[in-house]
């Protein structure tokens, strides 16, 4: 219980961390709030106005609550530019960004894991090799240049998927898989690659264990020592890397919105950052970052349940 | 066979030296000329990878954007090296409630998304150059960090630290010139996974129009461009596609390679 506690209590001094250093980073903007929204021929009454209702005139800490409150209570004020509460945006942009991100994750467990095992299996053997050169090249080639490729080949020589036209959950919820499947696919491919590499040496470190020695002197095949035996025990840190995964697939799928015209958070983000609409900007970032945040959290936890020595060392 | 990796590495990096490097004096084409009549031409011997949108050349505008990749990654990493020795050092050699507060405060940093960093640090800051290869060299600071703490923490037991001690030098000079010159390889080694890192987030941000700004020429941003006149002018998109995958592979095979002869000692 003690761990538990421990740890519940690490992730909310991480988030208030997280708002602490959105709130001041969007402070040192250079320039005056009130006169860019009012443009430099406003009134003092105006001025006034203006700051009064954006708390202006109250001190930064104070200015620092009231905007926390916001966070949890999903009042974070309205967007500069589509004048509606950033939430009410940001709740309507999420569900694109969680389903496709929620693929990429399934992609990325079900490609890279069998994978990881194939090469370690043929460590230094011709499919280890091929499996190492071309998880090597995963790595390098930049996401958002796959989905470009991928979307000309599929999309405009074959044919096989539209180029663009996200179609929601819920209107129709396989072809909403379908628009997303592209997408999904350029986010996964770096992120396959780290896990095939990952999954790689916890397998074959695993290898030089003593109860792998027995268990062949037992006269089990290789195959069978790696599902019966080395498997469980490679696959538990490969939760760990998780957390990392699901930023990694977080911040891809900032880029790949763009590339896909998917209407998800993160081309609301980069909308945002072009047209200047700082509450907007903010407000995104703070909600991605608690995710993240929120997210890790769940994964600590489910490892320790899954390996209870953790919360004992 | 140990060698294979460095010897990849090395040969890419060393033709995209090369490449850059003649495209300082030298481009088959002036890379701004615009050819109206020679718009969206397929690869040919007169240009080796198309033309785009006005004519210009590909070949040469990969050449020189090569010069923004290398620049980036270089100013990037050194941004990110000087502060993560320094902080990994520190706190490795220091320990205590110094060593915890600052390595909670990377792992926080490692634990979010680079690009939304740097977007938010592009927000904030607004777009161009200078905060692209700023932005990017704060992100790299908690990698090249916690690889310097460890190695401290592992050297600063060593008898030659200890001897150093002993005969009364001051900590600081233990840090820099005892300490630092003896654990220089596994820094180099995650520099150059940095670098290659750095050209990711350059090419990423550029796409998106918020990292490097004309006139500096950009692989990413020409990927952005060429995305619009796909279906006419497939090619466009290839060339700097290429050359960024090139890059982040010499420089992740060299890092590799180097890698496998640190553990072959």
């Amino acid at each position: 219980m003690y761990f538990y506690l421990k740890k519940g209590f690490s992730m909310i001094i991480t988030i208030l961390a997280v708002t602490v250093i959105t709130f001041v980073s969007f402070q040192i903007i250079p320039g005056d709030p009130v006169l860019s929204r009012l443009g430099v021929d406003a009134d003092q009454a105006q001025i006034e106005a203006l700051k009064e209702e954006l708390n202006l005139n109250k001190p930064l800490a104070t200015r620092y609550f009231i905007w926390l409150k916001g966070v949890f209570t999903g009042n974070m004020g309205q967007s500069f530019r589509y004048s509606v509460p950033v939430s009410d945006l940001i709740l309507s942009r999420i569900s694109v960004t969680f389903i496709l991100a929620l693929i990429s994750l399934l992609l990325i467990i079900f490609v890279g894991v069998p994978l990881g095992i194939i090469s370690a299996r043929y460590n230094n053997k011709i499919p280890g090799l091929f499996i190492s050169f071309i998880s090597q090249i995963g790595m390098a080639v930049p996401s958002f240049w796959t989905g470009i490729l991928l979307m000309f080949l599929f999309g405009i020589v074959l044919k096989w998927f539209s180029v663009s036209g996200y179609v929601s959950w819920s209107e129709n919820p396989l072809l909403c898989i379908k628009s997303l499947t592209l997408p999904a696919i350029s986010i996964a491919i770096p992120n396959i690659a780290t896990v095939i590499r990952y999954m790689k040496n916890m397998v074959l470190d695993e290898m030089k264990k003593e109860y792998v020695k027995t268990a062949y002197s037992k006269g089990l095949s290789t195959s069978q020592v790696l599902s019966r035996h080395i498997l469980k025990n490679a696959i538990i840190p490969v939760i760990t890397i998780l957390g990392m995964i699901t930023a990694t697939i977080l911040g891809g799928s900032i880029i790949i919105e763009q590339v896909f015209s998917l209407p998800g958070i993160g081309r609301l983000l980069i909308n945002a950052i072009t047209t200047r609409d700082l509450p907007l900007v903010q407000g995104i970032i703070v909600y991605i970052s608690v995710m993240i945040v929120i997210i890790n959290f769940i994964i600590d936890i489910f490892y320790t349940i899954i390996d209870p020595r953790i919360r004992f060392n | 066979m140990k060698k294979t990796n460095i010897t990849i590495g090395a040969v890419i990096l060393i033709f995209l030296l090369a490449m850059m490097t003649v495209s300082i004096f030298y481009t088959p084409y002036p890379v701004t000329q615009m050819n109206i009549k020679e718009r969206f031409s397929p690869p040919s011997p007169k240009h080796f990878f198309g033309t785009d949108n006005f004519g210009r050349d590909i070949l040469s505008r990969v050449m020189i954007g090569s010069q923004t990749a290398f620049f980036v990654g270089a100013l990037a990493v050194f941004i990110g090296l000087f502060f993560g020795v320094l902080i990994g050092a520190l706190s490795g050699y220091i320990g205590g409630i110094f060593d915890e507060i600052t390595m909670r405060i990377m792992d926080a940093m490692l634990a979010f998304p680079g690009i939304l960093f740097a977007l938010m640090f592009v927000a904030i800051f607004g777009v161009g150059i200078k905060n692209t290869i700023t932005a990017i060299g704060i992100m790299s600071i908690p990698s090249f960090a916690r690889v310097t703490r460890s190695s401290y923490l592992q050297h600063k037991e060593f008898e030659y630290v200890k001897s150093a001690k002993a005969k009364g030098a001051s900590p600081l000079r233990i840090i820099f010139f005892h300490i630092l010159p003896n654990v220089t390889s596994p820094i180099i080694v995650s520099s150059t996974l940095g670098f290659a890192r750095a050209v990711l987030s350059e090419a990423g941000l550029s796409y998106l129009g918020l990292g490097v700004q004309p006139p500096y020429p950009s692989w990413g941003r020409m990927l952005n461009e060429s995305q619009v006149f796909i279906s006419i002018a497939p090619w466009y998109a290839i060339a700097p596609g290429v050359f960024i995958t090139l890059l982040v592979l010499g420089f992740n095979f060299l890092g590799d390679g180097l890698q496998d002869l640190e553990s072959l000692k």
